[in-house]
């Protein structure tokens, strides 16, 4: 039971070992030296690397703010004489801010996992011998970010100076409330950003290419290619919320069957309110700087078709053909595409369809004339 | 009796599939000439439709479509008439619709503008949005080509700008004077109704201006 135990664990961590990839920049060295005349020497390498990001980000949020002030419920019933009543002074204030909400940042450093330093070398070969380095690298880098925010924002004020009652009163009766300022912001700001700082697929893509020292009417070729993809893709969705409830009033102010002065004097209501939605669901996508090929390393042959030291007439060509290049494809979901035409409403294929089916009409009308058939007499 | 040639059967064959595919294709059109779809008499009642008695076009309207984005639209316009994203009811307003689709796909919101070029000045268009009902009479016509934007970013930018009067103004919504049917008539604006011209294609866009009343 413990050998089985043992044995399978060993088995376990062996393939684990074979199995767990881990992304590193790659060092390429490649080198035909010193083979002899009339040998044929080749040597490849094919470099693929991909680096993949994924960020995601989901956010849900509910405020809840509610407020309420009164200035008490001030009653006098069945007073004979001058009653006063004076209230005011309601204020109420809120704030809600949702800010920096739901940020991707995608910053590989530079693409750690695909910078490649390739160096190739055809040196010191003899005479009539072919030489060729075919030396491939691709590196994709694939950044995919994605934010989802819902966000509820519920803001209820309620305000009032008294609820101010006089009744069956005889006599001056003064009430004078007023004075209720109301101040209350929503405010979202930096709701679902992705920021790809871009330079993530520029590695350090170094080539040095040297050819030099080969005999006389050796051929030599490098054949280099450097291929580097980017693609980005940046979904937001935001829910935003907002729900704002006011009730404010200067009291109720009843004063009923008084005979005699009645003066109520109320007003001043100052209500503020601000709702602001900023940088809601932005991408910032800088596409990667492309790789500039070098050629290079050797001190003397370098340039194609230049003849090599060890050649004393000249005749032996050292040929380097190296081609470096990079695509850089995005794609970010931005609201309002660049193409700036009239959303298409119609369709040509319904002309072409009509067309297609008019031509097969005559030509099937084409082919019962000639069939020589003539309709049936009817007489 | 004389055996007919196979050509005579082919023949034959070729001008009935001929027939199908043009009745494939024209059956929608042909629909809404000769039984065209009864219009609602509850219209005011519905959260968000346009009715154009005229031409029998009832469908609802969907808001907030981006106009340059064709996956969005071309989903939505299966499902009815797409509003603008940046315009809006009451105010200033782009709807468009399709008068034609891939043969395939012809369906009948996939061809409710087909008869909008019949529209004339001072024919009626109704709006219905949240039980309120907006009027609209024609007031001009015109076929563009399709990079002549501005129409579109006229109307978005008319409502930024009057969102943006509004909010530096009062919290009190915007009400203008009454109407002749006596209706409080909200925030004035422009009504333009989008399409593909010539029919079948989509060569141009023909356009069609509306005014409330």
């Amino acid at each position: 039971m413990f050998k089985k135990t043992f044995y399978s664990t060993c088995l376990t961590l062996f393939l684990l070992l074979f199995t767990t990839t881990v992304a590193r920049a790659e060092d390429v060295v490649l080198s035909v030296t010193g083979n002899g005349s009339d040998s044929q020497n080749q040597a490849s390498s094919t470099t693929d690397s991909t680096t993949t990001v994924t960020q995601s980000n989901n956010a849900q949020i509910n405020n809840n703010v509610s407020n309420s002030s009164d200035t008490g419920s001030n009653n006098t019933s069945g007073n004979t004489g001058s009653t006063s009543v004076a209230t005011g002074d309601a204020s109420n204030s809120t704030s809600i801010q949702n800010q920096n909400l739901n940020t991707n940042v995608a910053n590989e450093g530079n693409c750690p996992s695909c910078a490649t330093i390739s160096e190739t070398d055809i040196q010191n070969n003899g005479t009539l011998s072919t030489n060729t380095i075919n030396n491939s690298t691709q590196n994709n880098t694939v950044v995919s970010q994605s934010n989802n925010a819902i966000i509820n924002n519920n803001d209820t004020q309620n305000a009032n100076t008294g609820n101010n009652s006089a009744s069956s009163n005889n006599g001056s009766i003064n009430m004078q409330t007023g004075s209720i300022t109301s101040s209350d912001k929503i405010v979202n700001n930096n709701i679902n950003q992705n920021i790809d700082p871009g330079n993530n697929n520029s590695g350090n893509n170094s080539v040095a290419i040297a050819i030099s020292g080969n005999g006389e009417n050796s051929v030599n070729t490098v054949n280099f290619s450097s291929v580097n993809n980017f693609m980005s893709t940046g979904v937001n969705n935001a829910c935003i919320f907002n729900a704002k409830n006011e009730s404010l009033n200067t009291g109720n102010n009843t004063a009923s069957s008084n005979v005699g002065n009645v003066s109520i004097v109320s007003g001043n209501i100052i209500a503020e309110s601000v709702i602001e939605n900023n940088n809601i669901n932005s991408s910032f996508l800088n596409t990667p700087s492309l790789p500039a090929p070098q050629k290079g390393g050797g001190t003397e042959n370098n340039n194609p078709g230049a003849p090599g030291p060890a050649s004393s007439s000249g005749s032996s060509g050292s040929s380097a053909s190296s081609s470096s290049g990079g695509g850089g494809s995005s794609s970010g979901s931005t609201l309002g595409a660049s193409t700036q035409i009239l959303p298409a409403t119609g369709s040509i294929l319904t002309l072409l369809a009509t067309i297609a089916a008019l031509v097969i009409f005559f030509a099937g009308f084409l082919l019962r004339l000639r069939s020589g058939m003539s309709p049936p007499s009817v007489a | 009796m004389r055996k007919k040639p196979l050509m005579h059967y082919v023949g034959n064959a070729l001008m009935a599939f001929s027939f199908f595919i043009l009745l494939f294709i024209y059956y929608p059109i042909i629909v809404i000439y000769l039984f065209p779809p009864r219009l609602p008499s509850n219209i005011h009642e519905l959260s968000f439709a346009i009715e154009i008695p005229k031409i029998h076009v009832y469908a609802p309207i969907i808001p907030n479509v981006d106009p340059f984005n064709e996956n969005q639209y071309r989903d939505v316009l299966h499902h009815g008439i797409a509003l603008t994203k940046g315009t809006s009811i009451p105010g200033d307003s782009y709807l468009f619709a399709h008068s034609s689709d891939y043969p395939w796909d012809i369906t009948r919101y996939n061809t409710i503008f087909f008869r909008l070029s019949e529209l004339n000045n001072g024919d009626e268009i109704l709006i219905a949005k949240a039980k309120e009902v907006f009027r609209y009479k024609v007031f001009d016509k015109k076929v563009i080509w399709p990079n002549d934007t501005h129409y579109l970013t006229n109307s978005i930018n008319n409502n930024i700008d009057s969102s943006n009067l509004k909010n530096n103004k009062s919290n009190s919504p915007q009400v203008l004077p009454s109407s002749n049917e006596g209706e409080p008539r909200h925030n004035r604006g422009e009504l333009i109704l989008q399409t593909c011209w010539p029919l079948g294609t989509s060569l141009q866009r023909l356009l069609i201006f509306a005014r409330v009343v």
